[in-house]
């Protein structure tokens, strides 16, 4: 009943190469892509990684024996869990891109919240979200200076705390990244 | 037994402590710390507990020491140090203060 090829993983901390199917392969590489991406800026990334996968083939072999399929994997990673970093204001990732709702991130913040629940909200550095902002602030005011004297960066300024201001008061709050993660995540 | 969200936001909190608290008698491997926890009923997962175990070794309340293993690859045997005992201590303390205040705001 073998429809795909079967493909030998190593994982960390076991000497023999484990068989999976092409599919379980797949399904484990996203898990652990996705639970490096939510450690990023955790100095133990790497480490946690190492040891999330010596867990997983620690279960595989007391488990189960011969090729492994898509549902035993994704039993054993059911009971893992995902990954969730023990670093606040950390810049991490979230569990699925770009895909869980924007809320003001306490956790992190400098001022409300806005930039850092942006960054958290569509998996990116915060640190890059408020770079940019203030850089096309800077860009926008320059590129109307023709207009006038010193004006135009005046009210793209204005404009840029006006939207961030709106963004405070039209954005709901929520406390730390894990919070957030475990209440918006769709699955 | 039902997951009133409350409750068990309450019980997550606790799980620094009860991490600490799991190798305050003897040294643990982290799958073993996991599965004291669920003994005691808490639903801990690797996923939140590994990275908390590397949390609490950062900030110097665990240490931890190889042991190689007859039955498996060598496995990383976590200790509370003297930080980590006081820590406990401090956090048991605390508890008590939290039960005071839950007995005493009624009166």
């Amino acid at each position: 009943m073998n429809q795909s090829n079967t493909v030998m993983m190593r994982l960390s901390g076991h000497q023999a190469p484990f068989p999976l199917t092409e599919n379980t392969h797949a399904e484990l590489q996203s898990y652990l892509a996705i639970s490096r991406d939510s450690l990023t800026g955790d100095v133990d990334r790497d480490e946690i990684i190492r040891d999330i996968e010596a867990s997983i083939g620690d279960h595989l072999a007391e488990t189960y024996a011969g090729v492994i399929n898509g549902e035993q994997m994704t039993t054993i990673l059911s009971s893992i869990g995902p990954v969730v970093s023990g670093n606040p204001g950390v810049p991490a990732l979230t569990t699925q891109r770009g895909h869980l709702p924007v809320r003001r991130l306490q956790e992190g913040k400098w001022l409300t919240g806005v930039l850092n629940g942006i960054a958290a909200a569509r998996g990116l550095s915060v640190y890059w979200v408020r770079g940019i902002y203030v850089a096309i602030s800077f860009l926008a005011g320059s590129l109307l200076a023709p207009l006038g004297e010193g004006y135009p960066m005046l009210i793209v300024f204005g404009v840029a705390i006006v939207a961030y201001l709106i963004a405070t008061l039209v954005l709901a709050p929520v406390g730390t990244r894990e919070e957030y993660i475990l209440t918006e995540s769709a699955t | 037994m039902e997951e009133d969200p409350s409750l068990a936001a309450l019980r997550r909190g606790l799980l620094e402590v009860l991490a600490l608290a799991a190798v305050e008698n003897s040294p643990r491997y982290a799958a073993e710390i996991v599965a004291a926890l669920r003994r005691t009923g808490f639903p801990a997962q690797e996923g939140t507990v590994y990275p908390l175990l590397n949390k609490l070794r950062r900030a110097g309340y665990v240490s931890h020491e190889w042991q190689e293993s007859t039955s498996g690859p060598p496995r990383k045997y976590l200790q509370l140090t003297d930080k980590g005992t006081n820590r406990l201590a401090e956090f048991r303390t605390y508890w008590k203060e939290l039960t005071k205040m839950i007995e005493q705001v009624g009166q």
